[in-house]
Formats: C-alpha cells, structure tokens, sequence
C-alpha cells in the first residue's frame, strides 16, 4: 500500500477520539480554520495541498458541510503528480455543487473554465492512467454542466476507438460516451459514428470491453434502433460463446459461473432490441431464434442445478440466480409459446424452495411479473404449486410473506377462490398483526371478485370478520353492506349468518356493526326462524360494552326495530330515554332524536324516515386502493402487455355480485337526494367512518387517475413506435452507397455460380450458390486475411424498398461473429424466388467487422433472375421455331425484347455460348445453323409458376463487338427484364 | 444502476460514500439518515433486498460494516450483491485482510477501488485481476511520484 499521509492518520485518530459530539465539532473547526489558513500561503507544496485536501474529504465524509477548498481540489487535479491528481479529481466529484446547491453556492464559470483546463490537460495527455482519470472525472461532472458533453464527446468517441489505447481506456470512454448519451441524446445524432463504432464492442475479445460497450448500446436502440440491429446477431453470438459454449477468459469466472455480469446485461440488451413478443418473430431470424433458444434452456436448466445444489456457495448461488432471473425475464419477453411460459413459471416455481432467503424473494417478484401479465395458462402453472406459495406465508421472512401474499391473490380466479380463500383464512388467524389487515383485504377484494356461489360469499366474508373483525379497516364490511342491500337474493342468508355469529358470542365489534345494520334492514326476512325479539335481544346484549359509534349505530337500528316491531315498542321507548341521559353527545342527541318521532306517534312521518335503503352505485370497491402495489405492478403490466383475454372466460368470470349492481343501476335513485328520505342512512353514513359509499368525486378521481397514468404510458410507447417507424423509413429512403469494388464481384457471380465476392488485404468472401428449382441456397464464405482476429462479424441483407414479394431471403446461418487469423466461417442464405423482378431491385448485403478499425462492405447479391433458371429437355429446331412463332401470335409485342448490345471486348460465339449455357439457358446449336448466330431456350422457375424463355444472338459478322438480342418469354414483361440483364452482364465483362 | 453506494458501520456511522445520481447535500444527508434507521435494524436471516421509495436496496453485512447499494427497479439485485461481494474480495486483497480501520484510514484507497470497479453506477470490470493490475500500477505511480519530490 502507499504511504500513508501522517497528519492525515492524527487527524482522523484525533476524531476517533473524540468522545463527545462537541470534541469532535470543535476538533474540526480547529482544523478547518487551519487548512484555510495554510490555503492562503502562496507556497504550498503539492503534498500539502493533497493532505488538507484528503482532511477535507474525510471531514465531508462525517457529513460536515464545506465552504472552501474547490479551488484548491482543481488546483489539486492539474498537478503533474498522479496521487495528487487522483486526489483532486475525487475532491472535485464530492464538493461539486450544481443548480440544486444553496443560492449563491453553485459552482462559478471561472471555477467550471478552470475545471475544463485540468481536464483539457489530462485528455490530451499521452499518459493512458491520466486519460482514465479525465474519463472518470468528467462522468463525476457532467451531471451538474451539460456543455461538457458538446465540448468532449469528440475527444472520448476518440478515445473509445483509437488503435492507441488498450481497453480499460475504451471501456471507461465507452461508458463515459453513455452517460454523455444520457445527459444529452443529442450527441448520438451530432455523431451518428457512436453507433457504428460501438456495435461490434460487442463481439470483442476482451470481455471488460464488451461490459463496458453494452449500457451505451442499450440506451442507442432508443435512439436509433435501426443502426443497433446488427447487435443482435453479435450479442447472440456472444452468449452462445459463454453459455453454450462455455468459451469464457481466465479471470471472468465468478464462483463457477461464466461472466455472469456480461450475461445478464447482453440478456438485457436482447430485451431491448427486441421490443415485445409479438415483433420478436419478425425481429429474430429462424437461426438466430434457434440459437437463443439453447442458450436460454442451458442457462436455465445450469443455472437451477447451481441454485438448488446446497454444496454450492451463497455466491456461486447468487450469480447463478441472477443468471436465470435473466435468462427467465428474457424468455418471458421474447417468446410467444404458452408452454415456455408454463416452463418459466415452473423452474420459478423451483425455486420457491430454494435455502436461500435471496432466491426465495427474487423468484416470488418474478412470479409476480408473470402473474400480473394474466394470461391463463402461466397462472394456472404458478397455481399449480399453490401449497408451495402459500408455505412462503409462513416464511421467517416478513418482505417473503407479503409477496407470497400478493402471488396468492394475482393468481385467484373463480375456479379457486374457494380453496384460496380457505387458506388465506387460515393464514388469517396465524398471520402477525401488520399483515392480518393485508390480508382481511385482498380476501374481501377476491370473494366479492371471483364469487360464484352467494352463499358462500356471504359466509366467507363473516369468517373473515370473525376472524380479523378488530383489524380490517371498516371498508371491508361497509363494502359487504353495499352488497347485502343490492342483492335481494342473499339477504335472507346474510341475516341468517348474523344471528349465528351473534348467538355465537365470541365476534369483534366490526360483526356487531354489519349485524345490527344487516338484521334491522332486513330482520324481517328471517322473522320465521328468528323473531325480531330474539334479533333485538342479540344485538341489545352486547349494547352496553360497546363502543360509541357502534352504539350510535345500534340506536339507529333499535329505531328501525321500533317501526318494524310493535311488541318491541315500549322497550325501546325506554332504552332511548335512558340514553337521553348518556355521557356521550353523539348518543345523547341520537336518543333525544329518535324519542322526538317516537312520541309524535305518527306512522306517516315514521314510514318517510324508515325507507328501504336504495341500491349503492358504486361498483369500484373502495377496498382496491387499499391494494398497494400489486395493483400497481398490475397496471403496468398490463399495459405494457395487453393480453387478450377470452370473451367466453370473462364472461363465466364475471361475479354474480358485478352484474347485479350493474343491473341495479337502472332503478338506482340518485344518491344525494335518496339521502334526504332515509335520515337512519346518512345518520349510519354520518357516524360510521368512513362513509359506505365513499364520495363520489373522490372515487372517481381515483379511477380518472388511475386511467391517466394508463394513457401517459400508452402515449409515450405509441411515441417510441412512432420513432421507430419513421428510423425505418429514414432506412428505407436512404439507399445503402455500395462499396467502391463491388462490380468486380458481383459481374463475376453474375456469369458463374461460384467464385470470389469480395477480397480485400483483410478479408475474402468466397460466394457458392445452389440452384434448386425456385429457391437459390448461397454460402458465403469469409476467410479471414489480416494478421489478428477479426471480431463483430455481421452480414445483414438489405432489401431494397421497391421489393414485395418478388423474392423472400431467409437467413440460414450467421457467420460467426469472430474469425480467428487463417480462420473462416461461413453464412448461409436461402432466396426464394416467388415473381419476376429487374436486377436493379437485387437485396444488398452490409458486412461489417473490427479488425483495427472498423470495415463497412456493401455489396450487391448477384441473384438476379437468371439465376432461377434451368434447362428444360433440348429441343428440336422444329419445336422452338413453332413455339417462337407461338409466343408472337399470342402476347405480340409484349412478348418479345430486342436490343442491339455493344460489347467493350471483341467476343466470338463460342465464348457467348458459354456464356448463355452459364447463365442457365442451354445452347441449341442444332436450331440455327449460321456460325454467327445462337439459338437458346430455359425454364424460371419461380414459386408460382414457370415461364419459358427462348434466346436467339446474333453476332456481326463484320464487327465482333456488336451482338443483335432477341428473347421471347411466355408470359409479359419478363424477355424485356432478360434482355436488360443480360445486357448488363454482357457489357461488363 | 446504482445510484449510491454507502458503507455504513453498526452504529450507523458513515465509512464511505459514492453518489452517481446528482443529489443535493441536504439531500444525501436525508438519505443516510433513512438508511442509518433501516438497515442496522435488520436481522441476520432477512433477504439482502428492501424496497425503498421507488428504488431497492441491496445491502450486505461483513463484519462490522453494512455495504448499502441502492439501485434502479430494472437492475439486478443479485448482481449487485456481488458487486459487492467483488469490491469487498479486491479490498481484502489490497489492503490484506481488511477491517473497517483500514477503510477509515485509508478510505481514499477505497474510493479508488471502488472508482475501478464501478463508473457511473455501472460496473465496468468484473475481473478481479484486471483490478488488482490496475491498483498495483497506480501505487507504482504514485510510489514513483513520491521519488520525484
């Protein structure tokens, strides 16, 4: 270690020291005043200034605010020393103070100019440590002064991909490029090089590299997803390096695990790319799918044996995990397929058993993604290992259980909501005190959600009270009064259920309330069974031990009795008087009250009071902004996933309670003026808080609320497909400049099937095409010619913007995306030609790779028409002058192109011959007996059907650079795409 | 990312602290004064991630010292943890077997580990060794600045 700074080591053991708060405050201002001091003296050593400077920090580190030393820390930064620089540069990233500083307090331009000197200083410095410390310093910075992106992006983007410098100096000025990226998105479109250069990072030797390049390529698919695209490939390629491949540099293993942090983050970046599952078809080609798909199942199925090994240590458990949490996030995001959901959430599942109290918690929060996304068939599957889920309950683990509680209620639906809500009830009675109001919650959402049967209902929700009556909010069982009054059907119950809780004897107070409210509403239904006597009795019995609001509750209902019940009369006359002389208020004028209009004695007046309560309106549960976050996490997976659910399931879904308080609408009085004739309801309303139903504009703010974060994430998603369609297009418009050489090549292939595409001092493309009747199958082969590896390798077709269907180009293989030096690898393509197309409309292939510098190959795939040609059996003179004749007679014109070709080499008919058989046509020497001439015919094939083609050449006899062309094809407009081709090729030999 | 990193002792004392997101001072003494009354609270057996405001905390205990990440919904909390786990593994390696002395006396040694491992809330380099070169060689040049003057 280096030496360490004396007065520094007193200075810090002096405050260890200090006993009392005061000796430490005083020690310190002894000291600032000291340093401030000793800053004024014009003389003082470069190590001086480092020492007070580092006393300045650890005196910031205890949390002492600082007016002085910023000066002195820039100052600190320009020395020449490199401890003194490092020191200056740490000092300058803590006491930086930006707008959010005290008034008067930010840091000035001329501190800022000075700031920039150091920095200037350091970039341009031949030292690579002094370059690494400029890096790091300006990321410190650039939060606080935006102006220093524009005035150093040039200088990192050179930095990230000068030959000089080794990686550490590119990955810092890579990563210093994303937060520039992040402070100002416009340096990308200032430079639109960042992208191109930074892509084939990816696919670097040096693994750090690779960490590094990749938080900057996350954030440029945002920006310009097109130009990102080819990392793709490269990122794929990587992984299957590391995961399948197990292909990974000494020093990048962690506890047994290959470069866990490059695999989660490449698995991020895939999930960046491609969007959402739907587009992830269109985006991954087949081999790429395939390929991804072995190393999310080696990842995975790896990554469960580490975790579940219990020899394997908590680290080597904790990096396998985050690889599978990765790995499982990806494959949820990408794949389409149920099943491979279903898989997810079973390994998932696995998990949940897992010793690691970690595991246990990171697998429930991804369960609860899964969950909230709704889709039947992975909650079915995280249903399945329901006992697993509901053994978590009771984990030692506060934060476990209220996620296993939240899993439980995503993952309720009405086919078990009966057993869910049996084991919630268990847990209920178990479960410690913060949670039982969570729990009493959720059970009363999902019984009034998912019911089918109202009985059943009914009797839950008064279990629930039974068992937590002195925990839940009074939502829950104002919620369950709503209910009770707009289902005619399940009253006779409710009132049933009541008395036998009352009779019971052992029921929280809550269970009072909705009885005495429930049995004076509707008493009269169970008169039968049990008279209102014996219904007053129950409720009277327990009146003097309760508590004033329910007592207040009470009277109202005794005054309900007093209307219904004639024999109850002079008790209750007499149970009001006496609280006429209660010591609370509320009671007091309750019971002043209600004896006033017993002793008007006026049926009349009593029948206006006494209405039926009106149906409720509201059908939002006031209950469901008690949820907390699993609505929350509910609401934004559905709308970043918006699942089609089943009309047919909604339909059996639906509760019997939702549509009953949609059909009571209609004879709903309206609420406020309903109030004005049921004076026993608002006088319940009044004392019971909060009031059933809550108010009204207060619900629907919260519903409006909720629907507007809805639409902000809807329009700000619909903004990024905005952008991303108009980069296709910019793409689409902006026709790819070929590479300088390229005709070379493509004339080449154009004549013969094999042979060299491209080659330059670093690389040779070998072009192999297989003709097989409509489909062409390519391979390109690139050798690698220079002296070192060539890395991020990608071949990318292009098609141009005027094609259809014409042709569909199908990527068979990547080429890998490394060749080694003397190395090869190939690419393999397969062309489907479906309809006749012109030359000009040929895809073009973009080859891109790192070797020193960055390469860009555009070329033209030579798979023009002619390619689709085949020889049909030889025809006889006869038979191709009848149908040379035929194709006349019936398109005319159309059916024929002439041109007169003028060759830039003198040619013989031989070597036309040979031409012509190559290109696919076979050569009729037995048609046309004159040396000069050539008769030729072929078939194209293509998918949809076949045309034939007939070929006559005829060179000039007196000038052997002049050739006369006729064709004659089968159907229209095909002989004059031929004669251009052919044309084309002949004059570019 | 990480948008802190704060090593906090058992009594809630701060031993080191690196801010990637611009945070005013009021600010992060807010902050530490939060995590001071949550984290040396927490038992032994709980999970190593909490739920804080809109972020998550991964926190670990080594001996007497509570390393405290607070990092974005979209990280990785497991990684984080052996961030950690990697920061804690290289400074028992450059400091030998290290205490939460040793990080008081020699906290800017610590910042520049820390400044090697992580830029920007991000990590740049996994690689124990390629730290441990890298540390090695700025001793070296500060060891030689120390025979120039």
């Amino acid at each position: 270690m280096a030496p360490q700074m004396k007065g520094l080591v007193q200075f810090i053991t002096d405050i260890r020291n200090a006993k009392e708060v005061d000796d430490e405050q005083k020690r310190i201002q002894t000291e600032l005043v000291h340093i401030q001091k000793q800053f004024q003296q014009s003389n003082l050593s470069g190590y001086h200034r480092k020492k007070y400077i580092c006393k300045l920090l650890y005196i910031y580190l205890l949390g002492h605010p600082l007016d002085f030393g910023f000066n002195e820390a820039i100052e600190l930064a320009k020395s020449i020393n490199y401890s003194e620089k490092t020191i200056g540069y740490l000092a300058l990233a803590a006491f930086i103070k930006g707008k959010q500083g005290r008034n008067g307090d930010e840091t000035s331009d001329s501190q800022w100019q000075s700031i920039c000197e150091a920095l200037d200083i350091d970039f341009s410095s031949p030292n690579a440590e002094h370059v690494c410390l400029a890096l790091s310093s300006v990321v410190d910075l650039c939060d606080y002064r935006e102006s220093l992106v524009k005035r150093y992006e040039t200088r990192v983007f050179g930095a990230m991909v000068s030959p000089e410098f080794d990686f550490t100096v590119k990955k810092k000025a890579a990563l210093t490029m994303y937060k520039f990226v992040r402070v100002d998105s416009d340096a990308v479109s200032r430079h639109p090089e960042i992208i191109s250069r930074a892509v084939p990072l990816i696919n670097s030797e040096s693994l750090s590299l690779v960490l590094g390049a990749i938080p900057l390529l996350e954030v440029c698919t945002r920006l310009d997803y097109k130009a990102c695209e080819p990392c793709i490939t490269l990122a794929i390629n990587k992984l299957y390096e590391l995961i399948v491949e197990k292909k990974c540099p000494e020093g990048y293993h962690f506890h047994g695990t290959a470069a866990p942090w490059v695999v989660v983050k490449l698995f991020r970046l895939l999930e960046a790319l491609v969007p959402d599952a739907s587009s992830s078809k269109d985006i991954l080609d087949k081999p790429n799918m395939n390929r991804l798909d072995e190393i999310l199942k080696v990842a995975v199925s790896s990554s469960i044996e580490c975790s579940s090994d219990p020899d394997s240590s908590v680290e080597a458990r904790n990096v396998s995990g985050s690889v599978l949490f990765g790995a499982l996030s990806l494959s949820a995001h990408i794949i389409i397929e149920e099943e491979q959901e279903v898989v997810a959430a079973d390994s998932l599942c696995v998990l949940l058993k897992s010793p690691d109290i970690n595991t246990r918690y990171l697998s429930l929060g991804t369960l609860l993604q899964i969950a909230a996304r709704n889709d039947k068939s992975s909650v079915a599957a995280i249903y399945k290992h329901f006992s697993l889920v509901s053994l978590l309950l009771r984990d030692r683990d506060v934060s476990i259980r209220r996620r296993a509680l939240d899993l439980v209620y995503m993952v309720c639906n009405s086919n078990n909501i009966e057993k869910i809500c049996s084991e919630l009830l268990k847990y209920l009675a178990i479960a410690e005190f913060s949670m039982k109001s969570e729990v009493a919650v959720k059970v009363a959402i999902l019984a009034e959600n998912f019911a089918t049967d109202a009985t059943w209902f009914v009797v839950t929700i008064a279990k629930l009270l039974a068992l937590a009556g002195n925990y839940v909010e009074d939502d829950v069982w104002c919620r369950m009064a709503q209910i009770i009054v707009n289902n005619d059907q399940i009253q006779p119950t409710a009132c049933r259920t009541m008395v036998r809780y009352l009779k019971g004897g052992q029921y929280p107070e809550s269970m009072l309330r909705l009885g005495s409210f429930v049995l004076s509403e509707f008493g009269q239904l169970i008169e039968d069974v049990t008279p209102l006597t014996e219904q007053f009795s129950l409720l009277y019995v327990r009146y003097p031990q309760s508590s004033v609001l329910t007592r207040a509750m009470l009277l109202s209902a005794f005054f309900k009795y007093y209307f219904k019940c004639e024999k109850l009369r002079p008790q209750l006359k007499k149970v009001f008087e006496e609280e006429t002389n209660s010591f609370s208020s509320e009671i007091q004028q309750r019971a002043l009250e209600y004896l006033a209009l017993v002793e008007m004695n006026d049926p009349a007046v009593l029948k206006l009071i006494v209405v039926d309560m009106p149906p409720f309106a509201s059908k939002v549960s006031p209950l469901i902004s008690r949820l907390g976050t699993v609505e929350a996490l509910k609401q934004t997976f559905k709308l970043a996933e918006p699942t089609e659910r089943n009309p047919e399931l909604e339909e059996q879904e639906t509760p019997v309670f939702e549509k009953l308080l949609a059909t009571s609408e209609a004879k709903l009085i309206d609420l406020d003026s309903g109030r004005i004739g049921t004076t026993i309801a608002t006088g319940m309303a009044a004392v019971s808080r909060p009031a059933p139903p809550p108010p009204r504009n207060k619900r629907r703010a919260t519903v409006n609320s909720l629907s507007d974060t809805g639409t902000l994430s809807a329009t700000s998603t619909g903004s990024n497909d905005n952008s991303r369609r108009s980069s296709v297009s910019l793409l689409h418009y902006h026709e790819p400049v070929l590479s300088p050489t390229w005709k070379e090549g493509y004339y080449r292939l154009c004549r013969f099937d094999q042979g060299i595409f491209f080659e330059n001092s670093l690389i040779r493309i070998v072009y192999r095409l297989k003709r097989d009747r409509s489909t062409l199958h390519i391979s390109l082969n690139y050798t690698n010619k220079s002296p070192s590896t060539i890395t991020g390798l990608t071949g990318k077709v292009i098609l141009p913007k005027q094609i259809g269907s014409e042709y569909v180009v199908n990527v068979v293989k990547h080429p890998d995306s490394t060749i080694p030096e003397k190395s090869r690898t190939n690419q393999l393509l397969d062309v489907m030609i479906r309809s006749m197309y012109r030359d000009a409309s040929v895809p073009i292939i973009h080859i891109s790779f790192m070797s020193g510098g960055l390469s860009n190959i555009k070329l033209k795939l030579p798979i023009i028409l002619f390619k689709g040609m085949c020889r049909g059996a030889p025809l006889s003179k006869e038979v191709f002058l009848n149908r040379w004749t035929q194709i006349v007679q019936t398109l005319g014109s159309k059916g024929e192109a002439q041109r007169m070709i003028k060759l830039t080499k003198p040619t013989t008919t031989v070597a036309l011959g040979r031409l012509i058989t190559l290109i696919g046509f076979d050569n009729l020497p037995q048609v046309d007996a004159n040396p000069y001439n050539i008769a030729a015919a072929g078939i194209l094939n293509a998918k949809t059907q076949n045309f034939g083609c007939l070929m006559r050449l005829e060179l000039s006899p007196n000038d052997n650079t002049l050739v006369g062309l006729t064709i004659r094809c089968t159907t229209e407009g095909l002989s004059d795409i031929f004669a251009e081709s052919l044309s084309d090729v002949l004059t570019n030999e | 990312m990480i948008n802190y990193l704060i090593l906090l002792s058992r009594q809630g004392k701060v031993r080191l602290c690196k801010w990637y997101i611009p945070l005013s001072q009021k600010e992060k003494q807010l902050v530490i004064k939060e995590l001071t009354a949550i984290i040396p609270l927490r038992k032994p057996k709980m999970c190593n991630v909490i739920e804080y405001k809109d972020s998550k905390l991964v926190y670990k205990r080594y001996a007497s010292l509570f390393f405290v990440a607070s990092i974005d919904t979209e990280e990785n909390e497991l990684l984080t943890l052996e961030v950690i786990q990697r920061y804690v593994e290289i400074m028992d390696k450059i400091y030998g077997n290290v205490c939460e002395l040793d990080i008081i006396f020699n906290f800017e040694l610590a910042y520049h580990i820390l400044d090697e491992l992580i830029i920007d809330g991000i990590m740049q380099e996994s690689s124990v060794s390629e730290i441990l070169k890298r540390i090695n060689y700025q001793e070296q040049m500060e060891h030689n600045d120390g025979l120039q003057t």
